[in-house]
C-alpha cells in the first residue's frame, strides 16, 4: 500500500513532528511505500529528498496539494497527522484519506466536523476526544482509538546521572524543580500554571523551589495563537530569579529525544494542566519516573497514572464557542505537593507501565498497523470482498 | 472471466450496499475485483487516471460501473472516463432521467450494455439509449432473526404494532409524510430507522427530528446492517412514502422478511407485491387493514422472493458479461 503521509516535517520542534519521527521509519520498515508531504519545515530548503526511506515532497502550499500529490504519486490513501483546521476543503477532494487528529476542545466544532466528514476514518488519540466527537455527531463507526506512544529513550536514569542532568540544566541549589513543557500559546494558560507553582512555593516557604519553563519566553506567533511575554509575567509573580528557560537556539531547533528524557529526569514534577488532545509530555515524563499534574479536562486524566489532576477553575472559549479548561492554581499547588510525596517505588512502577503500554513499537503494532491493515482490506480489489 | 466492478463500496449509500452484496454473490460465477470509487467531490482528471490505473492493474475482461449521477459528477468527465476504457464495459444506472448523460452511451464504443433495475427505468432510458438491459434488483440474503428475537434485542414490546420507515431521513424519502401517517394512527409503535448521508444534518432532518419527538416516534439514527435487519424483522408494517424512487433496497429486505410493505404509488414499485397508495390517507387506511392485505399478498411475496434471489440476479450478470465479451 502506498501512503501519502501529511504532517509536520520530522526535524521540527512540534508534537506532530515527534510522532512522525516514530511513525515514518516504522512504516517504511514495514514495507509501506511512503511519500512525505510536509506541512512545514522545508522553507529553508537544503534538506534531503528522502527521510527514513520516504520520499520527501515539496512543502504543502494548499489543501489541493494533497490531491495533486496523491494522484501524481499514485497513492492508495493519505494519512494526515495534523489538526483538521489546516485542511479546509479536503472534504471536497476525491482522495481516500484518514485524519490522525487530536480533539483538544469541546464540543466538537462545526468546522472540525465539516472538514473531516469525508475521511474514511478519524484516528483520535484519546477516549475523551472520541466521546467529544461522538457527542458532536461523528458516527462511531468512523472513529478509531489510536494513541500516541513514547520512545524507548524515555526511562529513569541512575541517581548519579540525574545529578549531572540537574547541573546541566542549572537546577543545582534547588530542593525541588517544577517543570512545564508547553508551547507559549494562549491555549496553554502558562500564567495560570505558573501561578500554581507560586502558590506551592508560598505554601512551602522552607523549600527552595526552582521553575523550568521549556518554552519560548516570547510568543512565537502572537497574532495567530496568542501567548505571553513570560519574563514580564514572571516578574509580576516574583519568580524570575528562580526560573530557567532552555537555550533559545536549542529550543528553536528542538531538543533531541534523549535531551528531553534527561530533562524529565532532572525535574521533580511536571505540570501539564491544560486541555490536551493527547499530551506527549505527560507520558514521556511518567516514563522517566517523574510525576505529572494534569487538569480534569481533555486527555490528561486518561494518561496520568498518578491521578493528579487539578480542578477546572473555569473554561475559556474559542472564537467559535468551543471551550478549554482554565486550571485552578490552588488545586495545581495541592497536586504538586501530592506528587512530591509519591514514593519512588510507585514512580518506578508507573514508569514501567507507561514504557510497556505506550512503547511506540506496541502502539504501532496494536493500533497503527491494525488500522492500516483495515484500510488495505477496504481498498484492495480482492480483500475488500471479505469486508463489503 | 475477470470483472472489475467500480462502486463506492463501504460508503453509507444504497449503491455501495447493493454493489457489496452483488460482488460477493458474483464471485461464485466470475473472478470479480471490487474497485473502490471515491464518491465525494468532483471527478478530477487526475482522479480518473488514478482510477483507470487501478482498473487496469487487475486486467479485467469486463468493467462494470455502478453509476448514480451524484457519485460520478460532472457527467462530462464521467463520459470522458468511459471513453478512456478499452475493455467491454457495463454500466448500471441506479437512477435515470438526465438526457444529456443518458444519451451519451450510444456514442461510447466501450459501453456494451446499460443495466437498469426495473422496467420503469428501462422505459425512460430507452428513449435516449439503445443499449438498455433490465436486470432486476435482488432480494438480499438476510440474517435469520425472528420478530420476537429482534424485538427483544431492540427493546420493543412484543405486543406492540410496529410501523416503521427505513432509509435516510430525506425529503425524497418522504419521512415527513411518514410522520403525517403515524400521527393519524392510534395504538401503533412508530419507528424511523435512519440517519443522514454525512455527519451533518439538514434543516429538513432537524424538522423531522423535532416533530418525531413531539409525536413520540422512535428515531434510531444511522444503524449498522445488523440493526437495520433487526428493525425490519421487528416491524409489522413497513411504510415507504417515497416521493422519488428508482428502486428500493428496503422494499426488498422487507419482502425477504415477508413483511407487508406500504408504499407511495411510484412506477418502479409496480412490479412488486406491495400496497401502493396515492396519499397519506390511503396509507393510514392500508395500515388499518394490514392483516387482510397481508393475507392477500403473502403468496405473491413468496414467489417474488424466489424469482429475485441474489444468486439468480448474480447469474444474470454473469451471463451478460459473457455476452458482452463475445
Amino acid at each position: 500500500m502506498r501512503l501519502l503521509y501529511v504532517s509536520d516535517f520530522p526535524i521540527l520542534n512540534t508534537g506532530y513532528a515527534k510522532v512522525s519521527r516514530e511513525l515514518i521509519y516504522r512504516l517504511v520498515v514495514d514495507g509501506y511505500e511512503l511519500c512525505y508531504l510536509p506541512i512545514a519545515g522545508l522553507e529553508g530548503g537544503a534538506f534531503s529528498r528522502d527521510v527514513f526511506g520516504a520520499e520527501v515532497l515539496p512543502t504543502i502550499s494548499s489543501t489541493e496539494d494533497i490531491a495533486y500529490w496523491f494522484f501524481k504519486r499514485d497513492c492508495d490513501v493519505a494519512l494526515i497527522l495534523k489538526d483538521p483546521y489546516v485542511f479546509t476543503g479536503i472534504e471536497k477532494l476525491p482522495v481516500f484519506h484518514v485524519f490522525y487528529s487530536p480533539v483538544a476542545e469541546e464540543p466538537l466544532s462545526a468546522q472540525y466536523k465539516s472538514i473531516t466528514q469525508t475521511a474514511m476514518y478519524l484516528w483520535i488519540p484519546s477516549r475523551w476526544g472520541i466521546r467529544v466527537a461522538v457527542a458532536g455527531g461523528v458516527h462511531p463507526d468512523r472513529i478509531v482509538y489510536v494513541p500516541h506512544g513514547v520512545s524507548k529513550v524515555y526511562r529513569r536514569y541512575d541517581d548519579s546521572d540525574v545529578e549531572k542532568f540537574k547541573e546541566q540544566f542549572g537546577f543545582t541549589g534547588f530542593d525541588v524543580v517544577v517543570g512545564i513543557v508547553a508551547v507559549n500559546r494562549r491555549r496553554k494558560f502558562l500564567p495560570n500554571q505558573i501561578e500554581g507553582v507560586k502558590i506551592f512555593i508560598e505554601n512551602n516557604p522552607d523549600l527552595k523551589v526552582g521553575l523550568y519553563l521549556h518554552t519560548s519566553p516570547q510568543a512565537d506567533n502572537y497574532t495567530l495563537h496568542g501567548g505571553w511575554d513570560l519574563n514580564a509575567v514572571l516578574e509580576v509573580f516574583g519568580l524570575l530569579d528562580i526560573t530557567r528557560f532552555p537555550d533559545p537556539y536549542l529550543y528553536k531547533v528542538g531538543f533531541s529525544e534523549k535531551k528531553m528524557a534527561e530533562l524529565y529526569n532532572a525535574i521533580d514534577v511536571l505540570v501539564n494542566a491544560t486541555t490536551e488532545g493527547y499530551g506527549l509530555p505527560i507520558i514521556e515524563s511518567q516514563a522517566c519516573g517523574t510525576p505529572v499534574v494534569t487538569v480534569e479536562h481533555g486527555n490528561g486524566p486518561e494518561i496520568n497514572f498518578y491521578k493528579l489532576s487539578a480542578r477546572v477553575a473555569s473554561f475559556s472559549y474559542t472564537f467559535v464557542g468551543t471551550r478549554i479548561a482554565v486550571p485552578d492554581p490552588y488545586s495545581i499547588a495541592d497536586c504538586i505537593e501530592k506528587a512530591l510525596r509519591v514514593p519512588e517505588g510507585v514512580r518506578l512502577n508507573i514508569a514501567e507501565r507507561v514504557r510497556r503500554e505506550f512503547d511506540w513499537d506496541v502502539v504501532y503494532k496494536h493500533y497503527v498497523k491494525r488500522e492500516l491493515d483495515r484500510l488495505e482490506a477496504e481498498l484492495d480489489p480482492k480483500k475488500i470482498l471479505e469486508v463489503v | 472471466m475477470r470483472v472489475a466492478m467500480v462502486s463506492p463500496y463501504l460508503d453509507r449509500c444504497g449503491v455501495a450496499r447493493y454493489s457489496g452484496m452483488l460482488v460477493k454473490a458474483l464471485s461464485k460465477y466470475v473472478d470479480v475485483y471490487a474497485i473502490r470509487h471515491h464518491r465525494f467531490g468532483e471527478l478530477y482528471n487526475s482522479y480518473l487516471s488514478w482510477l483507470l490505473k487501478r482498473i487496469k492493474r487487475v486486467s479485467p475482461d469486463v468493467v462494470h460501473i455502478q453509476h448514480e449521477y451524484g457519485i460520478f459528477r460532472p457527467f462530462e468527465r464521467f463520459v470522458k472516463f468511459l471513453r478512456m476504457l478499452d475493455v467491454p464495459t457495463v454500466v448500471t444506472m441506479h437512477t435515470v432521467g438526465v438526457p444529456s448523460m443518458d444519451s451519451a452511451y450510444d456514442s461510447i464504443d466501450s459501453v456494451k450494455a446499460v443495466v437498469v433495475l426495473n422496467e420503469a427505468l428501462a422505459s425512460i432510458l430507452s428513449r435516449f439509449c439503445s443499449k438498455v438491459r433490465v436486470i432486476p434488483f435482488f432480494v438480499p440474503d438476510v440474517p435469520l432473526i425472528s420478530k420476537e428475537e429482534a424485538r427483544n434485542m431492540l427493546n420493543i414490546p412484543q405486543d406492540a404494532f410496529v410501523v416503521s420507515t427505513l432509509g435516510f431521513i430525506d425529503y425524497r424519502k418522504g419521512t415527513d409524510i411518514f410522520l403525517d401517517v403515524v400521527s393519524k394512527l392510534e395504538g401503533v409503535y412508530p419507528i424511523i430507522v435512519g440517519g443522514w448521508h454525512t455527519d451533518f444534518s439538514t434543516d429538513y432532518v432537524k424538522n423531522v427530528l423535532k416533530r418525531a419527538g413531539e409525536l413520540g416516534v422512535r428515531v434510531t439514527g444511522w444503524v449498522s446492517d445488523d440493526l437495520f435487519y433487526a428493525y425490519v424483522s421487528a416491524s409489522d408494517v413497513i411504510v415507504l412514502p417515497i416521493r422519488a424512487i428508482t428502486e428500493s433496497f428496503t422494499v426488498h429486505v422487507a419482502l425477504a422478511y415477508r413483511k407487508l410493505v406500504v408504499v407511495a404509488d411510484a412506477d418502479p414499485l409496480r412490479d412488486k407485491p406491495v400496497v401502493r397508495c396515492g396519499s397519506a390517507g390511503e396509507m393510514v387506511e392500508a395500515i388499518r387493514r394490514a392483516d387482510e392485505l397481508y393475507k392477500k399478498l403473502r403468496g405473491d411475496i413468496d414467489r417474488y422472493v424466489a424469482e429475485r434471489s441474489l444468486d439468480r440476479i448474480a447469474k444474470m450478470h454473469s451471463d451478460l458479461y459473457s455476452e458482452v465479451v463475445r
